[in-house]
């Protein structure tokens, strides 16, 4: 796999604050190591602690806030256009026959 | 509380969800139906052999574990039945590949916010271009990706399985999940790309995308 943050970066200010309360317990993340969990993160995929790791990066950037928000709404868009449909009226009863055939044959 | 219900039955709450898996995968809607059939056929047949994953007072793991094995055996059922029948097995070319390793990650964002020359996108631009982009272009988008990145996106984006979901559906390890899922979801971004683009030329406006095409 290629390292997604080689073939781009985000222009000159990215963003990432300074590290605040450098005594805080968890590291922060910077624009590139948030980007990396992005689709992790939408995806409920990432571990409780990473997950709030991001959370807090985007509490603090403007920039990430705008791309993990933008790519929430795409990933609304793709499901409504991917979920318009469902089986055709009579397909369950069909299917439902046909179990209840089998299963008593 | 109820105990479990039959396997059989609750299978059917998956119905629309794997109606719409077969529709993504087979050529015509009759042959989407034929592949719905079989499939609860087959569950019904080895409904025996099911073990859910994970803890069994938990009714959504339970109902999770259900939905990957239907759709472990509806897409083995197109992989034996209609991909042996015309002879293609979906792969991954090596010009596609190379192509979209090379492609970032954002591919949609970074575009647009190159197109505003800011750091950051403002949010009425970003809700204009998602608003103007609608159902019909998703769809066609879908349509248009290539068989595996189609159903990785499939199952995941619109179906919300999680990464060992699918992996457990298509055999395959998580690793490929997530490496299929990533360029799934960039060729997704940059046909959408494409699209918008060229109904924006064509319309001369930029509204043009949500306009029904006839």
């Amino acid at each position: 796999m290629n390292d997604p943050t080689s073939t781009r970066r985000a222009p000159a200010s990215s963003g990432q604050g300074q590290a605040g309360n450098m005594g805080d317990m968890r590291a922060m993340l910077n624009c590139t190591a948030a980007e990396q969990r992005l689709h992790r993160f939408l995806d409920h995929e990432l571990t409780e602690d990473d997950a709030a790791e991001v959370q807090l990066h985007l509490e603090q950037c403007e920039n990430c806030r705008s791309r993990f928000r933008f790519e929430a709404g795409l990933r609304r868009l793709v499901r409504q256009g991917g979920q318009w449909e469902g089986a055709p009226v009579g397909l369950g009863e069909r299917i439902l026959h046909l179990l209840g055939r089998r299963a008593t044959s | 509380m109820p105990g479990p219900r039959p396997v059989e039955e609750a299978a059917l709450d998956h119905l629309d969800a794997l109606y719409r898996f077969a529709r993504r995968l087979a050529p015509t809607p009759e042959d989407a139906e034929d592949l719905v059939q079989e499939t609860y056929v087959k569950a019904l047949r080895a409904a025996h052999t099911f073990t859910p994953v994970g803890d069994a007072t938990d009714a959504s793991a339970a109902s999770a574990s259900l939905r990957s094995w239907l759709f472990k055996i509806l897409h083995t059922t197109f992989l034996n039945e209609y991909r042996r029948a015309q002879r293609t097995p979906a792969t991954e070319s090596f010009d596609t590949l190379e192509a979209l390793d090379a492609t970032g990650e954002y591919y949609l964002y970074n575009h647009l916010l190159a197109e505003h020359g800011g750091a950051v996108l403002p949010q009425s631009a970003e809700e204009e271009v998602l608003g103007r982009l609608g159902v019909e272009d998703v769809r066609t988008a879908l349509a248009a990706l290539p068989e595996l990145y189609r159903v990785a996106v499939t199952l995941c984006d619109v179906e919300g399985l999680a990464y060992r979901e699918i992996a457990a559906a298509l055999d395959v390890p998580m690793g490929t999940v997530m490496s299929r899922l990533s360029r799934g979801r960039k060729q997704l971004q940059r046909i959408l790309w494409e699209q918008s683009a060229a109904s924006r030329d064509a319309a001369g406006e930029p509204r043009g995308l949500k306009e029904p095409r006839a």
